[in-house]
């Protein structure tokens, strides 16, 4: 299965038919292997994570009005074609979160004691995508994915508190995803796999020879590597049974390169389109992207950079410059979900099957506070709320949601970070 | 032994000789504060033991019930093995030392109680500390940053590739990202050693012949490679002359060099005048350019020369490239914006500011002693020494696919001895120490596997090498409680001021045993800081020290600032990392780092400075008028712009800057009940307003006592480093502030007010007097900077044995003037420098 590089499409011709005009072949066609039987009622459920780290203008987002019939608002107006199929919060976010640098907390929800030096960050723990990912992830090519772009923050950690790399190149994640290797670069890449796990191996047996002459301390600093050692294993063992399985025909163009950053609206457009076709495939089912760029994006009558107008101490010109950005973002995100909701999966679409949370870290840039963050919810067969009002002064927490989350999901826990409880209106 | 109960809320608390805080206790079925601690009785007469000033002087507010800022000093348990608890301990000896605690308003201990609680509490922490230092080391093996992965693998190899983009960010701990704490491992690292390790020995393999570049072109040659966009904006040949114009049309009007056919060092040298510029000479900026399709608002420059109008001038310039990379060199509108730059339309003449060039050469790779590499390079040797090559089809006997390339391999024909030898001889360098037998033993085994059942003799040694450069005795820095050995010793010196791997000189002297002693060490440390690597150390450290890293993390608001430009991005940072080589390589002292009457400039920073107007854009180092407030690191343009925003200055952000990273104290987080403070610029209320009725509260003005001076005394500076009598605002308010250099105006808001007060009340008028305040405790000033550099050096921040270590460095380099560079030497020689 190749994708015809002959003859490659402009993007925005491309970027046209991967939101509406793509004729898609029947989804279960391309559903590889295991996957397959079980889409074919019940297609499998699948988590979207949306960072953006410069929060959102409160007086132009949030209704007064909860419920599905809330007053819409300037920013709610771009969402008004998905009325029902989303859930937006108010009065949600972590306890005494403060400030920039909460990002790393923004999807493991650990006490903010935790990770509130910027300089301490390695004991943060597990994010949401990745913990979801350790349930989800075993029977598609990729276990997750974490990609977006320029975003310089993490989002996604391990347990042990190191973060997991964005890939920031759109075109290379639509190779990875969807463009098959020679037949001669997938022997080598076989090749390379078993060499990698051939080094493992002796990587690992001399981690336990070092730890014999070493302190305690430094021998569960081993212990740590050399269960990273193991984990890469697994890895590479996993990369090594998908090596020699095609990878999905999607009959879309690569990418013909990567949009710059000042193009926001190509460039998330793209992303979002990756995302799509990801899910689509089943090439993966649990995706955190990032999204958002502190510079200045191009857009009509936009003269600031994101950052700036974000901290725009309430000068009146500046909180316009922000609501250019900040309605072509929801306008976005809206096209994702309309676009999400044209893919049949099964007896139902692809965002009913989908639990996406847009979230940022951020309340109010221009103050650096942390508190009644913009919280989209939608899609994943959830019981739509339009708008649910929590407590603006003492907010609940947003690890309740995650919580909720995990459970439309099909993971019965009942804790993640420092949960209180669940969120049960949706 | 003498013991004290006290009954307080059912606690017992349990005093004995030796140490104040100890392993906890249970008691009787309750659980105990114990805190065991040294009692002198009646040493000082009328001085009340420790716990009863705990409990008389502390406990109203850090009890069990109210635990004031978070802290519980009734529930501190003093466990020995938890780090946490100690480093708590510490914190309450610094207030209580600094008499921030307890606070103004509340009941104060007598001079002798305070003396006697500190002495108490320092030599039981003390004690603690040591025995911990003893017993796991300072710090736990560490693994190598990516920064230093990337530089000992091109060092190893002799290779230039950047594999740093294969790991996951390092985490910065205590300001650093040597420090070990924050190092960890995941599965992306191990993926990425393996990834990084392939194309470090394909690089170094060196495959397919190259031929070094050796490119000279006169004027009309370097008109010749693209006539077409040179001519299109108005650059064209003039006799012999080449007449290059604007950078604004980058990249048609830029120079470009062939493609490097090789990572390495590259020489470019240029002659060329200057022209209709009024007699002021015109720069010439050199930088990396990668590819075409993108095309950035400014282009990358690394480095830049002044052209004089008067005479020809030949300048050279080096600059790294990677393969498949270019040098680019353009002109003369260097940094211009738009709205400054001539307009031009295409195809028109082009008669202003233009460089007339002569000559254009590229060279390199250059090797380290000055020669041009030749293919096989130097890198093949580090790994098959003189062994000979081969085509590729001719070592599998299969023709290259129609169209690639037929690579060339290594060959043996003793393969058994020869995988043997190489290994052998390699593994030393790549462990940084003499290898036991044994493992030597592992990895020719790895060969000799491969080879038996039938792999080719260079695959089998890469898949070695690569093994070699993936094993934790590369990846991890070797180090064992107690006194270091003089191959970590080595490592430590070379990680420290290289960034890198120590070189064959300083093994050889650490096989020699040279290493162990302070003459030995001292050459050592002579002769690295004189190499050119000893830049990585200076890039490095201020980066992270001073924040330079994110000089570009925040751009300036174009209306507010318009006249900030590339120019004082680039300018701005050369100056800070020109003043911080000057006072290390003429063992300057660190006290100029305060307040000096020099510093280095140029036309943009003189302009930004309100100084005397300076011709051309390469800087120098220049006096500074008495009346200055220019000279040492606060007021310099990079610091100020790091420690803003892009609109707005913040004292607060400012003054912990200041404290942390220049007075060596951290402030603690604010606490979570108070209110926000939040930016208001449109003028009406300015910060003091709002910072004064925040400090009001009394838990917020324990610590703004500290850090608000040198965030008021900097208040006087702008986002960009300029000095300021008003703020600027976005709107128009009647007045306005002018920027002569481009000739702009912005709308003018409130006044600024200069001074402030220093923590015990002394008034300041203005940045200066700030600065001589801080001059006062120049031991502080030292102390401070010995701690970050201690902290950066072992890649440990200081604990609390280490403070006597660093007091001692600073007496010995109280009698060198506080020179930066004996500094350093006295670190290298400090115990924590030679122990884990």
């Amino acid at each position: 299965m190749r994708v015809n590089l002959r003859t490659p499409l402009s993007r925005r011709l491309l970027l046209k038919q991967g939101a509406v005009a793509l004729a898609l072949p029947a989804l279960n066609a391309m559903l590889p292997r295991a996957a397959t039987a079980a889409a074919a009622s019940h297609g499998p459920m699948r988590l979207v994570l949306i960072a953006r780290n410069l929060g959102m203008h409160a007086p132009f987002l949030f209704p007064e009005t909860p419920g599905l019939a809330y007053e819409s608002t300037r920013y709610l107006r771009h969402l008004e074609p998905n009325r029902g199929r989303f859930t937006l919060f108010s009065g949600i976010s972590h306890p005494h979160y403060h400030n920039h640098h909460s990002e790393p907390g923004l999807f493991t929800a650990v006490h903010w004691d935790r990770i509130k030096e910027p300089t301490r960050q390695h004991h943060n723990s597990i994010s949401l995508d990745q913990h979801v990912a350790d349930r989800l992830g075993a029977d598609t090519r990729f276990r997750n994915l974490v990609i977006g772009s320029p975003v310089q923050w993490h989002f996604s950690w391990s347990a042990k508190g190191v973060p997991v790399p964005t890939e920031r190149q759109p075109t290379k994640v639509f190779q990875r995803l969807f463009i098959d290797g020679s037949p001669e670069e997938v022997r080598k890449e076989v090749e390379r796999l078993k060499t990698g796990r051939s080094i493992l191996d002796q990587v690992a047996e001399q981690a336990r020879d070092l730890s014999r002459w070493l302190g305690p301390e430094d021998r569960r600093r081993l212990d740590l590597m050399f269960g990273a050692v193991r984990e890469t294993e697994q890895a590479l063992l996993r990369n090594e049974s998908w090596a020699t399985t095609p990878k999905p025909n999607i009959a879309v163009a690569a990418p013909p390169a990567d949009p710059a950053n000042e193009n926001l609206i190509d460039r998330e457009k793209l992303w979002f389109d990756i995302v799509r076709l990801a899910l689509q495939t089943d090439s993966t089912r649990v995706i955190l992207l990032t999204m958002g760029d502190s510079g200045r994006a191009k857009l009509d009558g936009l003269t600031l950079a994101h950052h700036d107008a974000s901290h725009h101490g309430k000068d009146e010109t500046k909180i316009e410059q922000l609501a250019i950005i900040e309605e072509t973002e929801l306008a976005q995100f809206s096209r994702f979900l309309s676009s999400m909701d044209e893919v049949q999966d099964g007896n139902a679409t692809l965002l009913d099957r989908t639990v996406v949370l847009n979230a940022s870290n951020l309340g109010n840039a221009s103050a650096h506070t942390c508190k009644n963050l913009p919280i989209f919810l939608a899609g994943g067969g959830f019981d739509h709320q339009g708008h649910v009002l929590h407590d603006r002064e003492n907010n609940t927490p947003l690890a309740n949601l995650f919580v909720r989350m995990l459970h439309q999901l099909g993971v019965e826990e009942d804790r993640f970070g420092e949960s209180t409880g669940v969120i049960d209106e949706v | 032994m003498h013991e004290v109960l006290l009954k307080r809320s059912s606690i017992r608390v349990t005093c004995r000789r030796g140490a104040l805080i100890g392993p906890q206790r249970h008691h009787r079925g309750v659980t105990a504060i114990t805190l065991l601690c040294t009692i002198v009785v009646g040493a000082s007469a009328g001085a009340a033991p420790p716990q009863l000033l705990l409990e008389r002087y502390c406990f109203s507010c850090h009890d069990r019930e109210t635990a004031e800022a978070g802290l519980n000093l009734e529930g501190l348990t003093a466990v020995a093995d938890r780090p946490s608890s100690l480093q708590l301990w510490e914190a309450v000896f610094d207030r209580v030392e600094r008499l921030e605690m307890p606070p103004a308003d509340a009941e104060q201990p007598t001079p002798e109680e305070r003396a006697v609680f500190l002495s108490l509490l320092e030599v039981d922490l003390r004690t603690e500390s040591l025995a911990r230092q003893a017993r796991e080391g300072r710090g736990p093996v560490r693994r190598l940053t990516r920064t230093e992965y990337e530089n000992t693998i091109n060092d190893l190899l002799s290779i230039k590739v950047s594999v740093r983009n294969l790991f996951p960010d390092d985490a910065v701990t205590a300001g650093f990202d040597k420090v070990g704490e924050g190092l960890t491992m995941s599965a992306s690292h191990f993926e990425g050693y393996q990834a990084a390790a392939d194309k470090a020995v394909t690089e170094a393999m060196a495959a397919i012949p190259f031929k070094p570049l050796s490119y000279s072109l006169d004027g009309v040659g370097v008109y010749k490679t693209r006539s077409d966009n040179f001519k299109s904006f108005g650059s064209v040949v003039e006799n012999d002359l080449f007449l290059l114009t604007s950078r604004l049309f980058y990249p048609y009007t830029a120079i470009l060099s062939p493609w490097a056919p090789r990572g390495g060092r590259y020489r470019v040298r240029v002659t060329a005048q200057a022209r209709n510029n009024d007699g002021k000479p015109v720069p010439i900026g050199f930088g990396v350019h990668s590819h075409w399709l993108y095309k950035p608002d400014a282009p990358e420059l690394s480095d830049w020369r002044d052209i004089p109008e008067d005479a020809p001038r030949t300048v050279t310039v080096d600059i790294d490239l990677m393969t498949e990379q270019q040098v680019h060199a353009f002109g003369p509108t260097l940094w211009q914006r738009d709205y400054v730059a001539p307009k031009y339309r295409k195809g028109e003449a082009w008669d202003k500011s233009t460089l007339a060039i002569s000559q254009f050469e590229v060279e390199g790779p250059i090797r380290a002693d000055g020669t041009l590499e030749k293919w096989p390079p130097e890198s093949y040797r580090v790994l098959f020494d003189d062994l000979p090559l081969e085509l590729l089809s001719k070592v599998t006997g299969k023709q290259p696919a129609s169209g690639g390339h037929d690579p060339r391999v290594p060959v043996s024909k003793n393969a058994r001895e020869d995988a043997a030898r190489l290994v052998r001889r390699f593994l030393p360098k790549a462990f940084r120490r003499p290898v036991p037998d044994g493992l030597v033993a592992e990895y020719v085994g790895r060969a000799h596997t491969a080879l038996e059942v039938g792999v080719p003799f260079h695959e089998a040694m890469r898949d070695t090498y690569k093994a070699i450069l993936c094993s934790p005795h590369f990846l991890l820095l070797q180090e064992t409680p107690g006194p270091l050995d003089s191959h970590a010793i080595a490592s430590r010196m070379a990680y420290f001021l290289w960034n890198g791997p120590p070189d064959d000189h300083l093994l050889a002297a650490a096989d020699r045993g040279d290493l162990t002693s302070p003459e030995g060490r001292h050459a050592q440390v002579e002769r690295m800081l004189a190499d050119p690597r000893a830049v990585r150390f200076e890039r490095s450290f201020t980066d992270q020290w001073l924040d330079l890293q994110r000089i570009e993390a925040t751009s300036p608001d174009d209306k507010l600032y318009p006249e900030f430009d590339d120019a004082l991005r680039l300018s701005c940072l050369e100056e800070t990392r020109l003043f911080f080589h000057e006072l290390l390589s003429r063992d300057l002292s660190l006290l100029e780092g305060i307040q000096s009457d020099w510093t280095f400039l140029n036309e943009p920073l003189a302009a930004l400075y309100g100084l005397s107007e300076m011709r051309g854009h390469e800087l120098h180092r220049a006096a500074l008028p008495a009346d200055s407030r220019r000279g040492g690191f606060l007021t310099q343009a990079s610091i100020l712009k790091v420690t803003a925003d892009g609109a707005n200055t913040s004292p607060i952000l400012r003054g912990k800057w200041v404290t942390e990273r220049i007075l060596g104290v951290a402030p603690p987080a604010p606490p979570e009940d108070v209110a926000e403070i939040e930016p208001d610029i449109r003028g009406a209320i300015t910060i003091r307003e709002q910072l004064a009725k925040h400090r009001s509260t009394e838990a917020c003005a324990s610590c703004h006592k500290v850090i608000d001076p040198p965030g008021f005394a900097l208040e006087s500076f702008d986002v960009i480093g300029g000095w300021r009598d008003h703020y600027r605002v976005p709107h128009s308010t009647g007045a306005v502030v002018e920027i002569p250099r481009i000739k702009r105006r912005v709308h003018r808001g409130p006044a600024v007010e200069h001074g402030y007060f220093m923590p015990d009340g002394r008034p300041f008028a203005d940045v200066n007097e700030y600065k001589r305040f801080l001059l006062e405790d120049p031991d502080g000033l030292a102390t401070a900077l010995a701690a970050k550099l201690l902290a950066y050096a072992t890649g440990v921040p200081v604990q609390f044995a280490d403070r006597e270590d660093i007091a001692e460095i600073v007496t010995q380099i109280r009698g060198k003037g506080y020179g930066v560079r004996s500094l350093v030497h006295a670190v290298v020689e400090s115990r924590p420098f030679l122990h884990k």
